[in-house]
């Protein structure tokens, strides 16, 4: 019985993690290459990160213990580690710490896995591939445009061209909130609203709160459509100087995108109000055809970086690689794979040596063989 | 195109009202039919037509654009959807419901067993005010539960009350309201926004028709 359990369990993947082969590999690997080579063109450096940190390196991406987003473990000196949920923080604390010293800004990108525990809804996934790179130190709104024009390079090196990249704003939501004086269950009831387009949650909650009509309104606006830059400046004049700024920043970014003709792949949506605890400005989401889910996703954290001793501001943007050859694949891109055939080197006679000094001769000059 | 998912089952009929009051026409006796999948309207709409607790499920991952779907479902699935309209339609409540004068308190005589259909629904509730129970899932015909012994109470949808009457049952608590909600995937929001737009622009002035007519 016990042996049959334990065979059982050397046959099977334990749930939420995967492996791949051949194929699959070949495919994913592709797409990598292809993204990478792009960020490296931009002058982006790899970095390697490790695949635990404490807990509290985390703390900022899963919030408290109690949500369970994160895998956690017990280190051999007894400090509790994460199994990483989030590469950002670690390049982050990177960046703040080994890296302290070298020019700013730093350009750096990252290719591997995190883990996520599944949660009550999927029996899904748990492990994926991310693909990001970050910009630490340097003029803010540069430094914006230059990951969101750099990401959607990197997807069209990729071969996705059909990609859409929302625009939000982390500030904007916290200010409001502060002008209109909420407390924080309200806060969270209009968070959560406006994140689904709720109205009618969006409505009782701010007539319970007694908010102002003309702050309201400018509640309201954060779910309508916004089709040109120009809508974002008559939103701004009643809404307080900290949210006017963030509007003037987005509007500059949107423009600017249009300007180097992105107009049609970049639209702004003041409604994106989740995401990870860390952000601070700009947002960017990209979405594709073909999947339900933002197949990338990034955005401004100043704050960041402080936490792990050094204050400098940050933008960064990662891809999620299953997403994203998900996309490719429903939009009929197939990434190139094919590599370059194998010459087949047969032994003469039964000399294994003779077959190896052949396949050596071959090697040596660069062509591909394989042993028959 | 867009695609739109709708339920089967005791909200097909009133959305199908709706829907028809909107423009977009889609055939009587749809139950009786064995198409899952039909156009109608215009500009040409495709309606896919899945069980009830599957169209959060459809949206989410962005195979329909959008969706009718109950608010139970909705909240149960946990779906990361968008839900911008409350279509008003097939208005009930998710009660806790058992036979007259039991008691839902902690008394010391064991855990409280309750059946339902909506497992996660049911562990929140009770775990928002620190009283453990056991949740036993069921697929229907939850109303037999208390009267065969296998629960203490029901957690289930109500209209009129009479199912309940009929099998011995009370309502204990209410949990909340329930009706029909409309839908969206975020990608899709984001790559056919307007189209979408249009869609719930009509399905709201299709609202105010019905309404009218009530």
């Amino acid at each position: 019985m016990v042996r049959n359990t334990r065979s059982r369990l050397l046959q099977r993947v334990p749930s939420g993690v995967q492996h791949y082969g051949l194929a699959e590999v070949r495919r994913r690997r592709a797409v990598e290459a292809a993204l990478t080579a792009s960020l490296r063109g931009w002058s982006y450096e790899e970095v390697i990160l490790p695949i635990l940190d404490y807990e509290e390196v985390f703390r900022r991406s899963v919030g408290d213990r109690s949500n369970g987003r994160m895998y956690r473990l017990i280190d051999p000196e007894g400090h509790v580690v994460g199994v990483r949920p989030d590469l950002t923080p670690l390049v982050a604390k990177l960046v703040a710490t080994g890296l302290r010293g070298e020019r700013l800004p730093i350009r750096v990108f990252y290719s591997g896995e995190v883990v996520r525990p599944q949660g009550p809804k999927t029996l899904g996934q748990g492990e994926f591939h991310q693909i990001g790179f970050e910009q630490v130190g340097g003029d803010s709104s540069p430094a914006d445009l230059e990951i969101a024009v750099v990401a959607l390079e990197a997807l069209r090196a990729a071969g996705l061209i059909s990609a859409r990249m929302m625009l939000g704003h982390s500030g904007i939501l916290p200010a409001l909130v502060r002008k209109a004086g909420l407390r924080p269950e309200t806060t969270s009831e209009v968070e959560r609203s406006i994140d689904r387009h709720r109205h009618q949650g969006l409505e009782a909650a701010l007539s319970r709160a007694c908010v102002a009509t003309p702050l309201k309104r400018v509640f309201r606006a954060l779910m309508r459509r916004t089709r040109r830059p120009q809508d974002l400046a008559a939103l701004g004049k009643q809404a307080g100087s900290t949210v006017e700024r963030c509007l003037l920043e987005l509007r500059r970014l949107w423009e600017d995108l249009q300007d180097l003709g992105y107009g049609d792949q970049v639209g702004v949506d003041l409604a994106e109000v989740g995401g990870f605890g860390y952000y601070t400005g700009v947002r960017f989401r990209v979405y594709a055809n073909g999947v339900g889910f933002a197949v990338g996703g990034g955005g401004r954290y100043d704050k960041l970086l402080e936490h792990f001793g050094s204050a400098q501001p940050a933008v960064g943007f990662s891809f999620g690689l299953d997403r994203l050859l998900r996309a490719l694949e429903a939009t009929g891109v197939t990434p190139a794979t094919a590599s370059v055939p194998a010459r087949a080197v047969r032994s003469p006679g039964h000399s294994r040596v003779g077959a190896l000094e052949q396949a050596l001769d071959l090697r040596r000059r660069g062509k591909r063989v394989r042993l028959c | 195109m867009l695609s739109v998912a709708l339920p089967t089952g005791r909200l097909l009929k009133p959305a199908r009202a709706l829907l028809s009051l909107g423009g977009w026409k889609l055939p009587v006796r749809l139950e009786e039919r064995r198409r899952l999948i039909l156009e109608a309207g215009k500009p040409p709409t495709r309606f896919i037509f899945v069980k009830p607790s599957d169209v959060p499920v459809y949206v989410e991952y962005g195979i329909a654009d959008a969706g009718i779907a109950g608010a139970d479902v909705l909240w149960e699935s946990m779906a990361d959807v968008l839900e911008p309209l409350d279509l008003e339609i097939g208005r009930c409540r998710l009660v806790v419901a058992g036979r007259n004068g039991q008691s839902l308190a902690i008394d010391g005589t064991g855990t409280l067993r309750v059946a339902t259909k909506y497992p996660r629904l049911t562990r929140e509730h009770f775990h928002a005010r620190g009283q453990h129970v056991e949740v036993i899932p069921l697929g229907g015909s939850v109303e037999l539960a208390p009267q065969l012994g296998l629960a203490d109470v029901i957690v289930d949808l109500v209209e009129s009350g009479r199912t309940l009457a009929e099998n011995g049952l009370v309502v204990l608590e209410e949990i909340g309201a329930i009706s029909a909600r409309w839908i969206l995937n975020r990608s899709r929001m984001a790559m056919c926004g307007d189209e979408i737009e249009r869609m719930t622009d009509r399905l709201s002035r299709a609202m105010l028709a019905m309404r009218r007519k009530k």
